[in-house]
């Protein structure tokens, strides 16, 4: 099965993402800064990540540059899960080079859904 | 004169001719007379014939001649006398004329001279109208010379300058307004004549009277009526007051930019904030609903607890937004009363020991022998329970937690210090802002919104507040607070 990684500061929002994608059959890791994240990372090479964008210290347009610009895991794919509402901040994040943006409060179903159609998409890259 | 010639020149003439004949007709009788007569007696008789005879043929030559002359005379008087009448008669028609038309004449002149009066007193009238008109006009208004001088202005110029408007003539404007403003002025005068037309000019400055002004001149050359370029002709704009709006309408324009700006803000913060604890709400409920059934019980309350646990943090979050808007929007007012700060204080101390205290120790001291003082209880309250709690909140470890309370010189000194996880130094100048927590907080809950709080509440009072602090040594708020 593939394997996520989930970024959010927010231990209630990681643990209700990780509960969801482990019954799922996913196997999951979770971080609550950039700077765990990228060393997990680097550590279990996930064919997904999702991360938040507002946290203290290192926000997610930084985690997904340090990605891009690590060889290792420049080619995982990432979503960016935000409570922020701006139509701006989404923009943004596809011109940073997401997969997506999924806005909070997500719905299970429909997050299900875009993470199981970017593993059709690109089997080649989920080991 | 014809007459009198013809009549002189026949007088000399006849005279002449009487002489010559005269004397030939004695020369040549006697002569004839001795050679026909020998005779002495008949010679003697025929020469007193001959001289009677002589007497007789004169005096008829001197009765024609004179009767002549006389009936001349009597038609030349005749004619004369005649030509006088008609001379007379002529002249007396003349001066009839001459004196009808005089009549005429004055006649004519009278109603000119009534017309020049009336149109005199038009003129008049019309100077004087003008006269008004210029010295009502509210806008001070001058006119100058070509030599820079003011030639006439009108009442409202006088008012602008505190002078008298008599007294205003023959001034320049040197004398009326500060030398770099007369100076500017002076120099655009000249522009003005070398460059005749229009000018508008606008000066700031602080009168010889010490007042601040802002004022317009409206400036114009005026020709004389031979096209020639006679003087300036100006208004002056005392925009002072409308400076003054506009720059209040500025600030005031600021303030609310800043204050959109920081609404904004805080709108798409809160926005950001309630959406994180509707995640969590929602997840839980999908994960319920999902899989649930399947689920142990105690995973099932798990997440029916975080519900829970996540809603309350949602209405005190709800509750501080809401706090945060009411005193934004300025409908937080703020009483002072009279109040037992001592009391107050006390009742603070049990309400956080209500909460949940785990190894914390709160020491109360207060240095006061006076316990009133002048504050509103609802927002002191505000203060010392958020800074309390979060006293107890961010020492997870536990600790002891001082509150000290000065009152001096009307300013009561209060200080809440504990022993928890500190701020770090680059986060504590936005600590008091909205939505702005610590970095190091962890999953220790809050709104970021308590110290906004505290601090507006604070400043109600006319007070201040700083704070010191440490990470992993703990933090001290510092709070000064006028007493009356």
């Amino acid at each position: 099965m593939e394997k996520i990684l989930i970024v959010d500061d927010s231990p209630d929002i990681t643990t209700s993402l990780s509960d969801l994608l482990k019954e799922c059959g996913y196997y999951v890791y979770s971080a609550h800064c950039v700077e765990q994240g990228f060393s997990l990372a680097k550590q279990v090479m996930p064919d997904l990540i999702l991360s938040d964008i507002l946290m203290p210290k290192t926000d997610g347009y930084e985690f997904l540059k340090m990605l891009k610009e690590e060889e290792k895991t420049s080619n995982i794919p990432v979503i960016f899960i935000s409570a922020k509402a701006e139509k701006s901040e989404s923009l943004k994040s596809f011109e940073a080079g997401v997969c997506d943006f999924i806005l909070k409060p997500y719905d299970a179903k429909g997050l299900l859904k875009i993470i199981s159609e970017i593993f059709i998409k690109a089997p080649e890259e989920t080991s | 004169m014809p007459i009198e010639n013809g009549w002189k020149n026949s007088a000399i003439k006849i005279s002449v001719i009487y002489i010559i004949i005269g004397s030939l007709w004695i020369l040549s009788s006697d002569k004839i007379l001795y050679e026909l007569i020998q005779n002495p007696v008949l010679l003697t008789k025929f020469q007193t014939f001959k001289g009677w005879f002589f007497i007789f043929i004169t005096a008829i030559i001197l009765f024609l001649l004179i009767s002549r002359d006389l009936r001349m005379l009597k038609s030349a008087q005749k004619a004369l006398s005649h030509s006088e009448e008609q001379y007379k008669l002529q002249l007396e028609k003349t001066v009839e004329e001459r004196t009808a038309r005089l009549v005429q004449l004055n006649e004519k002149l009278e109603e000119e001279i009534k017309k020049q009066k009336l149109s005199e007193e038009k003129i008049q009238s019309q100077v004087e109208f003008l006269r008004t008109l210029i010295d009502t006009i509210p806008k001070p208004l001058f006119i100058k010379s070509k030599t820079r001088r003011y030639i006439d202005c009108n009442k409202a110029f006088g008012e602008l300058f505190h002078r008298p408007k008599d007294e205003v003539i023959g001034l320049t404007a040197y004398d009326i307004f500060p030398k770099e403003v007369a100076e500017v002025n002076e120099q655009k005068d000249s522009e003005l004549f070398n460059n005749p037309g229009n000018q508008f000019l606008e000066f700031h400055y602080n009168s010889l009277f010490g007042t601040e002004h802002y004022v317009t001149i409206n400036k114009a050359t005026y020709v004389n009526p031979y096209g020639a370029l006679e003087g300036i002709i100006g208004i002056i704009e005392d925009i002072t007051e409308y400076r003054q709006m506009q720059a209040d309408i500025k600030i005031a324009l600021e303030k609310e930019k800043e204050l959109n700006s920081l609404k904004s803000r805080f709108i798409s913060n809160a926005s950001h904030e309630f959406r994180t604890p509707l995640t969590v709400i929602l997840a839980s409920a999908d994960l319920l609903e999902m899989f649930g059934k399947n689920w142990k019980e105690e995973k099932f309350k798990e997440h029916t607890s975080k519900i829970r646990r996540t809603v309350k943090y949602m209405i005190e979050l709800l509750d501080d937004v809401l706090t945060i808007s009411r005193t934004e929007t300025g409908k937080v007012t703020f009483r002072p009363e009279n109040i037992n700060f001592y009391n107050l204080c006390c009742e603070v101390i049990e309400n956080v020991k209500l909460r949940k205290l785990e190894n914390h120790e709160i020491f109360f001291s207060y240095n006061s022998p006076e316990h009133f003082l002048m504050a509103d209880e609802k927002l002191l309250k505000q203060i010392l329970l958020n800074l309390l709690v979060n006293s107890v909140k961010y020492s997870p470890n536990g600790g002891q937690i001082k509150f000290i309370v000065d009152i001096n010189d009307n300013i009561a000194s209060i200080e809440i210090a504990d022993q928890g996880i500190g701020i770090p130094e680059e986060n504590i100048d936005l600590l008091f802002e909205p939505f702005i927590r610590a970095e190091n907080v962890g999953n220790i809950p809050g709104t970021g919104l308590g110290l906004s709080i505290v601090k507006r509440s604070v400043e109600m009072h006319n007070g201040n507040i700083k704070l010191k602090s440490k990470v992993n040594e703990g933090t001290t708020f510092y709070i000064n607070i006028p007493t009356a």
